[in-house]
């Protein structure tokens, strides 16, 4: 491997699918040793990103490096060195889970320890001499999961890794996910829909949706851009009010008896801190944005009505 | 081990029972048909074939002599391969690319340190390991037939016409069988590439076989664009003429490459569907 601190680079990376825009002027760069979260919703481009990554689809225009190769031109050496988990996985029906995992191994230029496999598939509670055809949609995953973190790579490629896990599967799944990037220091670059799944990993997030990459950041600025919940009891129902100057700051203001509350920047806090001080109240409370939130401001369905990106100058 | 040696021994692995299923069917109809002559008289056959009118000759495969066991089992037997093992082929080599991409398993196979050409040329190296395979047991079959039966031990046992016979069954097989995986590289859809592949052989069979006799100013002209014209048993296993043998290999052996070489081409090319 070429000695590289940027992983993963696409440079206006597009996809077009006739009229269907995939990806659009895509730039990326993912760092060396970190986990990250590509976010976006269904449709978004994510696997779309990455199947360009992979050489399975070629790009409209724009390029793509991985290691500092080529995606299409190196494709060997950067397949020797990652691993991959498909959103849609799919095995030979009538192969047993073992012949699968032993069929995939001999495709790389490395020999991987089948003791380590046998510890995992067992770890995940995995019978390695069923069909695929006999295995649930989770357990076929498990094989996945195996194919992905066994082997000695440094870049793991996941693509909605844990769809179809029940929950406690999942929880394992990001436990090993982290356990086996600490050892190894290997990127990751995880897929996903659901901001959960990322959120206990990830070290920095890309929001992507319509085939345009939103926001980069880590997921401390993230929160950082977030909105404000304000909750105020107030004494008395008649000061439940916001003065003018306040109400064009805020958005969805709610007045129940005397209860107040209302969603604000973190730059407006302190004029709705300097207005508490006129006014007689037995209890604030003030809330971030979980990331779902977030999440959902940047897909532009915010419960809140406008954008995040809008405010972000302000918030920031 | 050579990638493609993995990909096309998995394959085999899979399809073993349809390598022996085939094979041994098929072979057994040309024991049958070997058997079959044991009972016929080949000088009434042969005053009979020399009472037809030239227009039913012609029809029935012109001047070729079907008056000797080994014409006769190329009529009934080695003429009609295409139709006991080339449909299966055609129907088996449509499916196998396009069933990877549709079951999703080519995404994990290329994303593993194998270039598209390794895995197609894994694919292609099974499709000839299957008929190689399934023309070993035919011959088998055939042979044990040939050396079991009065007539043929008193025309005389000759090897040659079968081993001939049997390379021309292989590259004829191959031209089929690879039009097909070259249409699956096309369209990445089972159902399209078979129906491509089954429509390009018919009017290959009715170029070669028909079109001489329908329209014979055109058709003699037209029979050389055909495969079906190149797969000549009729006289290297039927009349033991050797002539046209080289130029017949080549013309498939080529064709076979040429359609390997597109197919390769094609499939860099194209984006791996979801």
């Amino acid at each position: 491997m070429q000695p590289n601190q940027t992983t993963i680079k696409t440079i206006a990376l597009t996809k077009h699918y006739g009229k269907h825009i995939g990806i659009q002027n895509l730039n990326l760069q993912v760092n060396r040793g970190e986990i990250f979260g590509f976010l976006g919703p269904n449709g978004a481009g994510k696997t779309t990103t990455i199947r360009t990554l992979l050489d399975m689809i070629r790009p409209t225009s724009g390029r793509a490096t991985i290691f500092g190769y080529d995606t299409q031109q190196e494709t060997q050496k950067i397949h020797n060195q990652i691993a991959y988990l498909p959103g849609e996985l799919g095995f030979p029906k009538n192969w047993t889970a073992q012949r699968t995992i032993r069929y995939m191994f001999k495709l790389y230029n490395r020999s991987i320890k089948w003791s380590a496999v046998k510890q995992l598939a067992s770890h995940l509670n995995l019978d390695m001499d069923k069909k695929v055809h006999e295995l649930s949609k989770g357990n076929k995953q498990k094989i996945g999961i195996i194919l992905t973190l066994i082997p000695d790579v440094d870049l793991l490629i996941l693509d909605e890794p844990t769809s179809g896990l029940d929950p406690l599967i999942k929880n394992e799944f990001y436990k090993l996910l982290a356990e086996k990037q600490a050892q190894s220091n290997c990127t990751v670059f995880l897929s996903s829909h659901q901001l959960e799944d990322v959120e206990k990993v990830a070290h920095r997030v890309g929001i992507i949706n319509k085939g345009a990459l939103i926001e980069v950041s880590t997921l401390t600025e993230l929160k950082k851009l977030a909105f404000k919940h304000v909750e105020i009891q107030l004494v008395s129902s008649a000061d439940a009010k916001l003065p003018a100057q306040l109400t064009k700051r805020v958005k969805n203001v709610s007045v129940q008896d005397s209860k107040l509350s209302f969603v604000c920047s973190r730059s407006n806090l302190d004029a709705v801190l300097s207005w508490l001080q006129t006014v007689d109240f037995s209890d604030v409370n003030v809330r971030n944005s979980t990331l779902e939130d977030i999440f959902l401001e940047y897909y532009q369905v915010s419960p809140y009505g406008n954008s995040l990106n809008s405010n972000k100058g302000k918030a920031a | 081990m050579w990638k493609p040696f993995n990909i096309a021994k998995e394959d085999v692995f899979d399809k073993k029972w349809s390598i022996l299923g085939v094979g041994i069917l098929v072979g057994l109809m040309g024991l049958y048909v070997i058997n079959m002559f044991n009972t016929l008289d080949f000088s009434q056959l042969e005053s009979y074939i020399n009472s037809l009118p030239d227009s039913m000759l012609a029809l029935l495969g012109g001047e070729l002599d079907i008056t000797n066991p080994y014409s006769l089992t190329n009529s009934y037997f080695y003429s009609f391969m295409w139709l006991y093992c080339g449909i299966f082929l055609v129907y088996m080599a449509s499916s196998l690319v396009p069933q990877d991409v549709e079951d999703h398993t080519i995404d994990l196979t290329l994303s593993k340190p194998v270039s598209r050409e390794e895995y197609l040329i894994g694919k292609i190296a099974f499709i000839y390991i299957f008929i190689l395979a399934l023309m070993a047991i035919i011959t088998v079959f055939i042979a044990a037939g040939m050396v079991s039966s009065e007539i043929f031990i008193q025309e005389g046992i000759y090897w040659e016409r079968v081993a001939t016979a049997t390379l021309m069954a292989v590259l004829h097989l191959g031209t089929l069988a690879m039009t097909a995986v070259f249409a699956s590289t096309v369209f990445l859809d089972a159902k399209k590439t078979t129906l491509a592949a089954v429509i390009m052989m018919f009017v290959m069979f009715f170029i070669g076989d028909f079109s001489p006799v329908m329209n014979p100013d055109i058709g003699s002209t037209l029979q050389y664009f055909s495969t079906w014209f190149y797969y000549d048993t009729a006289h290297v296993f039927g009349a033991g003429n050797f002539a046209n043998l080289a130029r017949d290999v080549l013309v498939l052996g080529a064709i076979n490459i040429g359609l390997i070489a597109a197919s390769l081409f094609v499939f860099r090319k194209r984006d791996i569907p979801v």
